[in-house]
């Protein structure tokens, strides 16, 4: 099955041993590798891919790549040609990583991650690389992982609830009066099982985002009225640290089509941390505005500003930059990395600018109803 | 003094909301599952029902289906009490006659006795539909 190539390489090792070497090489990658002309014709593969995708060697090599091979999403949808990895990389130039699902030749479904490169010859693309690996098992252990918190969590809420109630009781001279001493304790117990009823919930959130399932309820509303509310409500825990939490804004009205739930909670991890890591009597400002097609939302806060290391870790799992501030106990690290994963899927991004002792912007944006915006073009 | 019926499947959660109300000086019934609630709810004919929707043998969901208190028992206020927050459920919860949404995990004996003397206090209002 390998002679054809075989004899090419050979042919290449008298005539050239440049590219019998970078033949030699291709063949030993470890994971699917194969190569395309500049019109997605397959050229070169390895036996890794055959093996992956269940084909024979003659029956890929000459044919066009996005038409022998169907490549669908998690779903089971079929990738149009154009969204197909290797034509973005014929489009932009650029290389392309993804996971996508191949269908083999016998029909089965095989995830892999991949990564496709444009190979250039003075600086034109005159052919792609891919490179592939089946991420069956990845993705059984992902599950698995998901399952295990999404379980331990919902076990752990039971429990935790009732401790709320009897504390809450105890608290409240179900059980007789307490002495001030006694109150000191129980107070400490409940917060205690605040703090765990908080993460339970933050890593019910996570897993629930990281499994892919999640529908999101999207209703068009007008942000500036939704942030006027949200705001309002962490008023409060602005005043407490003496600080003055307030919407600025330019248009009276900024349509958005958001899961309305969702946001206010990304909003309010946004304005919380602002809270906590701003020092007493200065100021948070959430700024609202329109900028192109996207509506943008500025907290802006005169905290104490993030290191430009920590910017990039601030979206990881479990990251937790250490606040100066503060004496109650951090978060869990998973609220920004939640946030971002639901911005995300409102097609958003949230962007970090940070000053150290001057303060942080944390923005916010999000793409403008549809209909709106074609009022505004027009 | 009304009569409340607690559906909630946790024997150690029942007991603390019966505690809870009971000492609001209501008049509280106990059920552990959907079905059991039935029973009792056609038996004591209760101003308000705190239900519990993930339960054995029949759900907090099925449970309204079949009691149907939009058409029933339309004077019946429905507190949804439950330690889950999907969309899904919430709409559920009210398409079948719930008349309010309350998360166990954020609510305080104290905050229970408020939300339930608080509908207690009005008449039934279907359109508003306060989940948190």
């Amino acid at each position: 099955m390998r002679s054809g190539l075989q004899k090419a390489i050979e042919l290449n090792l008298t005539s050239n041993k440049d590219m019998a070497e970078a033949d030699a090489l291709f063949l030993s990658i470890g994971d699917g590798a194969l190569v395309t002309d500049s019109r997605g014709r397959i050229s070169r593969i390895n036996q890794v891919a055959l093996n992956i995708l269940g084909f024979k060697r003659r029956e890929l090599i000459g044919k066009w790549y996005p038409g022998i091979v169907v490549a669908e999403d998690k779903d089971g949808k079929v990738i149009p040609n154009l969204s197909r990895p290797i034509t973005q990389v014929f489009l932009t130039g650029q290389t392309v990583t993804a996971r996508i699902y191949y269908r083999r030749k016998d029909g089965s479904r095989v995830p892999v991650a991949l990564t496709v490169s444009p190979v250039l010859r003075n600086s034109r693309p005159v052919g792609a690389i891919e490179v592939f690996r089946d991420i069956t098992h990845d993705l059984a252990l992902e599950q698995t992982k998901d399952d295990f918190i999404s379980i331990a969590s919902h076990q752990l809420r039971t429990p935790a609830t009732a401790v709320k109630q009897y504390i809450g009781m105890l608290l409240e001279g179900y059980a007789g009066k307490i002495s001030p001493t006694q109150r000191k304790m129980l107070i400490r117990a409940y917060d205690s099982n605040e703090r765990q009823l908080t993460i339970i919930e933050d890593l019910l959130k996570v897993a629930r985002v990281d499994s892919g399932n999640i529908n999101l309820h999207i209703e068009t509303l007008d942000l500036v009225s939704f942030l006027e509310d949200i705001i309002s409500e962490q008023a409060a825990k602005a005043r407490k640290r003496h600080q003055k939490l307030s919407l600025k804004t330019s248009a009276n009205k900024l349509l958005v089509s958001i899961d309305a739930n969702r946001l206010r909670m990304v909003f309010e991890n946004l304005i919380d941390n602002a809270i906590k890591y701003t020092p007493e009597r200065k100021n948070i400002v959430v700024e609202a505005r329109q900028s192109f097609n996207h509506a943008e939302v500025n907290i802006i806060d005169e905290g104490v500003g993030i290191l430009a290391k920590d910017i990039e870790k601030l979206f990881t799992k479990f990251t937790r930059i250490p606040n100066t501030l503060s004496v109650e106990a951090g978060g869990t690290g998973l609220g920004l990395y939640w946030a971002e994963r639901i911005v995300k899927l409102h097609k958003g991004k949230i962007v970090i600018k940070s000053t150290i002792g001057k303060g942080s912007t944390f923005s916010v944006h999000l793409p403008l109803a549809r209909k709106f915006f074609t009022v505004k073009a027009s | 003094m009304s009569k409340i019926l607690i559906v909630e499947d946790e024997k150690i959660l029942n007991e603390a909301y019966r505690t809870v109300l009971t000492k609001a000086k209501h008049k509280v019934f106990t059920a552990y599952n959907g079905q059991e609630a039935l029973d009792i709810f056609a038996k004591k004919a209760p101003d308000l029902v705190l239900l519990d929707l993930r339960m054995p043998t029949l759900n907090g969901i099925e449970f309204l289906k079949k009691l149907d208190p939009i058409k029933n028992y339309p004077e019946t206020h429905i507190i949804v009490f439950s330690n889950y927050d999907d969309q899904e459920e919430i709409d559920q919860a009210f398409k079948y006659g719930a008349t309010r949404y309350l998360l166990k995990a954020w609510s305080s004996p104290r905050d229970l006795i408020k939300v339930v003397n608080e509908m207690l206090s009005q008449k039934v209002n279907r359109s508003t539909k306060i989940a948190r």
